[in-house]
């Protein structure tokens, strides 16, 4: 519901995008700190990139940095190590996959030639890896604007059917991928704040409308397919995934101010000295939909 | 405070001597075509150099001697009145006075009187003449009291799509914006584009900066009083105007000739006509509109007892095709009961109810449909009196109490959802005494006493941190029940002494110096750079701190050329405690735990403003200038809640240069031409240091808050005014306004941003490249043409 109400308002920055002009402005330097970002799930395999910093107006991906000595611990105990990618530099990554209700964090020893903010020992808060529901159903649709759900542009729209895990506070992202193609930059969170244990797809609550509409077939092309994969993530990795989200453009007059982004990553023996990104700890389903015209 | 007694004790005294030697001169000072009470005419005794002047209900009282007295009546635009008085008794004397028909070589641009300016104790006022803001230069047309007042030194907005205005380094929830005496919540229609005020309906407004006087309390940096006109009580008439944006109507006339009358006054845009005609159902299914009403009804009973009874209701309305609506607006109505206890005691009752309320959401008709409504409510109970016990010496005192129901949130539709209500209760009292000390000083001085109680029914939460609340360290509750006290704010925190002082060199030169504490205790949660029309103010009490700011200025002022001229230069310094700040990333849509979102900072705000402005002849205008720096500070133990990490920031706000050059130039007697010229440092925002890739973004990196400047903002406005010679036959006359806003179309920054820029066409891979982009509001000039009619 909380989405629904804040896209709502976001519409009212739309007014304000008409006159705009790429300008060149000199902006000061920072220095060069360590960016840890990664995942465990209870689907796929673990991982971290780890990276650094770098000039705003540098072009491409940020430097990453390499032979650091990664671990997954449960609890106290470190289970494994994550080994680097021989093919991607600063990629670690493991086959161990997490178990629901465990709770994990991994800690980075960062060693060598690196800037001196980047050395030492970093650890990632502990979380709980929460159970995410199935996604029971994606199912094709017509939609339009007198149609439950509806669409302001008339098509063929793929349905959610997915039901709330009840009395507990849960936060789900989602992921979309068509033709094996992830939507680029696309952040969609929604929680269940008013709709507890609410099942999408009957009693009151229509199926989510979840991508839509499918393009037109043309002459031999594949039909689309789509994937989505639903994620139950923590308040705080949601809080952080909406920060990233909304600090990517602030400027509107009714845009939040500049804030700086900080996730769950900090140094071991002080957590005031923080790390940029974010590893996340997250329960995981996804179902699929092949597009019939 | 013992010096405060003492005056008090020298007015009282004057009062036991004055009651066996002077006879009172008193009554109402009206337009003798409308008769409108006039505010703040002049009734002066030239043998004696005593005068006073019309409070904000036209009634002036003088105790002199008894004798014969030469009495002049002066008003800017209106005719001076001599007349001769024998004052063997007390003398009730209503007086009218009739428009000037001006001469093209004496147009004179100021609502008060000549001197004013140098001989009252008021200080860091900002007022225009209604008729003279008519005349400006404005954006497609709309006469807009709040952006001509921009124009004045130490009033600015952040920009030209923004909610509300800033004055003196206050943010745009410290001002106090009162119609009628009912407080208006949002003054903006359109995002902030125009003000709510339909100027044909507005009879006086008056910005206090500082100085402010006992009376007014609740809000930390400025008080804008805004009355509306009382309605023609001698005869029907009408006026109007047909605009690009909007047309308005107001009607007024008498009920009972001289007795009774009424004012209506109604506004609507009509961009969402225009916009049905597109082809385009993208475009034409949009809605955006707004209008409001005005309305007032007077009743003179007696010469004792006047009623009157004020109304206002304004609306706006955003519609994305079918899919959300959104409305917001203000409505608003206030009784007051002015009556004469006697010839010195001028009493007035007030009762106010004013509300603001947005909701957004979906058609209702939809299957899963919901709105989220928001609303803020005051009931306001005001009575005060006005002792006038002679020419020098005037007391003002009073009681006044403010009831708050805020209802944050409530979602109704396919879910039923409500945030916790809260209720407040505001009482204060007031005191205040102008005094004449010798030929030289005037005194004015005075204390409030304010306090405020948070009150249930509600839960309130408990944390272990209660000075800093996070919701991961939530220990408790504890209910309240109705009419509880949850929190009160009774100490002598409260007392908000007020003082004023004018040293006059001589008759056209003066200095003046004043010191006033305010203190404000809702707050407007808000964590945009301008607010939007949803934020909503919440009540301090548990975890919200009321806010406080001590002021002091000072200035000199001096009239020359036979008061052609005047020129005023102020200084001032203000001090804010508990200013309301946000954590990063705050949450504040529907939060039920919004105090574990919001931080609290220090202020200061200092500045010297310039004012030079040619009053009369056939070229009239004003020059201003404001120098000024206005700079905000949040300290933390923990490194990320410390905004700039501790240290001092500049305002989003903050404008180092601010002027602004406006010129009325009378060039026949049907042509009247006018130019506006503003410049103003580019306002701060915040730089990226760096950034970094997290998934497919590329995240700032956001340290130094409000760092760096925009480009400079400055814009050249011109307009023309036709209006055909009046047929005396006829009472139907009209004229034309034609104006440009933007002349030369410059491409002012509203702000700069950062972004990540989008993958060129055809890349498979993201960009992770960033850019800075400027957004401005308006991008070329802005022509209008409006018709105004009367009758």
């Amino acid at each position: 519901m909380k989405t629904i109400i804040k896209t709502s308002l976001f519409i009212f920055t739309l007014a304000f995008t008409s006159c705009q002009d790429v300008v060149e402005i000199d902006v000061p330097a920072g220095d060069t700190e360590l960016v840890v970002s990664g995942q465990i799930s209870d689907k796929d395999s673990t991982y971290v990139l780890l990276s650094t910093t770098a000039p705003y107006f540098s072009e491409g991906e940020t430097n990453v940095i390499s032979g650091a000595r990664v671990s997954l611990w449960e609890g106290s105990s470190e289970l494994t190590l994550l080994s680097e990618s021989s093919s991607k530099p600063g990629y670690y990554s493991s086959d161990f996959k997490g178990s629901i209700g465990k709770i994990y964090h991994i800690q980075v020893d960062i060693t060598g030639d690196y800037p001196s903010k980047t050395l030492g020992t970093w650890v990632s808060q502990a979380d709980t890896l929460r159970a995410c529901p199935p996604i029971d159903s994606l199912r094709q649709a017509t939609l339009n604007r007198t149609t439950t759900p509806r669409a302001f542009e008339e098509g063929e729209f793929a349905l959610m059917f997915f039901g709330d895990i009840p009395n507990t506070k849960n936060y789900y992202r989602v992921k979309r991928t068509l033709n094996d193609s992830a939507f680029a930059r696309e952040i969609i969170i929604f929680d269940d704040f008013g709709v507890d244990g609410a099942y999408f797809g009957g009693g009151i609550f229509p199926p989510i409308s979840i991508f839509g509409p499918f393009d037109e077939e043309k002459m031999g092309e594949e039909k689309d397919t789509l994937i989505v994969r639903v994620e139950s993530v923590s308040n705080d990795f949601q809080s952080f995934l909406t920060l990233v989200s909304s600090q990517s453009q602030v400027g509107s007059p009714f845009d939040a101010p500049p804030a700086l982004v900080v996730g769950n990553i900090h140094r071991k023996d002080n957590e005031s000295d923080y790390a940029f990104g974010y590893f996340s700890v997250v329960g995981t389903n996804s179902n699929g939909l092949r597009y019939k015209p | 405070m013992r010096f405060l007694l003492n005056l008090l004790f020298l007015g009282l005294s004057f009062q036991a001597f004055s009651q066996n030697l002077l006879h009172t001169y008193s009554g109402y000072v009206r337009d003798s075509k409308t008769g409108e009470e006039l505010i703040g005419v002049n009734v002066v005794i030239p043998s004696l150099g005593e005068g006073t002047s019309t409070n904000l209900y036209g009634y002036y009282s003088l105790s002199l001697k008894p004798g014969i007295y030469e009495v002049s009546i002066q008003y800017i635009g209106y005719q001076t009145k001599t007349m001769k008085i024998d004052l063997n008794k007390d003398l009730k004397m209503n007086i009218e006075l009739s428009e000037n028909t001006t001469e093209l070589d004496e147009v004179i641009v100021t609502a008060e009187k000549l001197d004013q300016n140098v001989s009252s104790v008021e200080m860091s006022v900002a007022q225009l003449d209604i008729k003279d803001v008519k005349k400006m230069p404005a954006l497609l047309g709309e006469v807009d009291i709040i952006r001509s007042l921009t124009l004045l030194p130490g009033i600015s907005t952040i920009g030209e799509a923004s909610n509300g205005f800033n004055v003196r380094g206050g943010n745009t929830d410290q001002n106090l914006i009162l119609l009628d005496e009912a407080p208006v919540y949002n003054s903006s229609h359109l995002f902030g584009f125009f003000s709510i005020f339909n100027a044909d309906a507005v009879k006086d407004v008056k910005l206090y900066k500082g100085g402010i006087p006992s009376r007014y309390g609740g809000r930390l940096s400025s008080v804008v009083d805004v009355r509306q006109k009382d309605g023609n009580n001698k005869e029907f008439s009408g006026t109007g105007g047909i605009g690009l944006l909007s047309s308005r109507l107001l009607l007024e006339g008498p009920i009972q000739k001289d007795k009774s009358a009424f004012m209506v006054a109604a506004r609507r845009s009509y961009a969402d006509i225009f916009l049905a005609l597109s082809s385009d159902p993208a475009i034409s299914e949009n809605t955006l509109y707004f209008y409001d009403l005005n309305t007032k009804l007077n009743y003179i009973i007696s010469d004792k007892d006047r009623l009157y009874l004020s109304g206002y209701f304004g609306r706006d309305v955003f519609e994305i095709n079918d899919l959300f609506g959104f409305d917001w607006g203000n409505t608003s109505a206030s009784l007051r009961w002015n009556h004469l206890f006697s010839d010195k005691l001028f009493s007035n009752f007030t009762l106010v109810f004013t509300d603001y309320t947005y909701s957004l959401g979906t058609a209702d008709d939809t299957e899963f449909n919901f709105r989220l409504q928001s609303t803020i409510q005051d009931y306001h109970f005001k009575n005060q009196y006005n002792y006038y016990i002679n020419s020098k010496n005037e007391i003002e005192f009073g009681v006044e109490g403010i009831y708050y129901r805020m209802k944050p949130g409530q979602i109704t539709g396919s879910v039923e959802l409500e945030l916790q209500r809260e209720y407040a209760f505001e009482p204060s009292i007031y005191f205040s005494q102008e005094l004449e000390l010798g030929t030289r000083w005037t005194l004015q001085y005075g204390l409030r006493y304010s306090s405020f109680y948070n009150l249930g029914a509600q839960t309130v939460r408990s944390y272990s941190n209660p000075d800093l609340p996070n919701s991961e360290e939530l220990i408790g509750s504890q209910e309240y029940k109705a009419g509880e006290i949850i929190e009160a704010y009774n100490g002598l925190e409260g007392l908000e002494p007020r003082f004023s002082a004018n040293y006059r060199i001589d008759d056209e030169r003066s200095l003046k110096a004043s010191y006033n504490r305010t203190r404000q205790y809702i707050h407007l949660i808000s964590n945009t750079s301008t607010p939007t029309p949803v934020d909503l103010y919440r009540p301090a009490g548990r975890y919200i701190e009321p806010a406080t700011v001590n002021q002091i200025a000072a200035g000199y002022f001096q009239n020359f050329a036979d008061n052609r001229y005047e020129v005023s230069v102020e200084g001032y310094y203000k001090d804010f405690q508990n200013i309301v700040d946000y954590r990063n990333g705050a949450d504040l849509i529907f939060n039920e735990t919004i105090e574990t979102e919001i931080l609290s900072g220090i202020g200061r705000s200092y500045g010297l403003e310039f004012y030079l402005r040619k009053r009369k002849g056939r070229l009239s205008g004003w020059l201003s200038y404001t120098l000024s720096k206005t700079e905000l500070k949040v300290e933390n133990d923990d490194p990320l809640l410390a905004i700039n990490a501790g240290e001092w920031y500049a305002a989003n706000y903050d404008k180092r240069h601010d002027i602004s050059f406006v010129l009325s130039y009378q060039l026949t007697k049907k042509w009247d031409l006018g130019m506006n010229f503003t410049y103003q440092t580019g306002r701060a925002i915040t730089p990226p240091e760096g950034r970094f890739t997290f998934e497919e973004y590329s995240v700032p990196v956001y340290r130094s808050r409000n760092s760096l400047r925009i480009p400079d903002y400055h814009r050249l406005d011109l307009s023309a005014n036709y209006t055909p010679q009046k047929d005396p036959n006829k009472k139907f006359y009209s004229a034309w306004s034609i104006g440009i806003y933007n002349v030369y179309g410059r491409r002012n920054a509203y702000s700069i941003f950062f972004e990540q820029a989008d993958a060129p066409p055809g890349a498979t891979a993201p960009s992770f490249n960033t850019q800075a982009v400027q957004l401005s509001i308006f991008g070329t000039i802005i022509p209008s043409v409006t018709w105004n009619f009367n009758f």
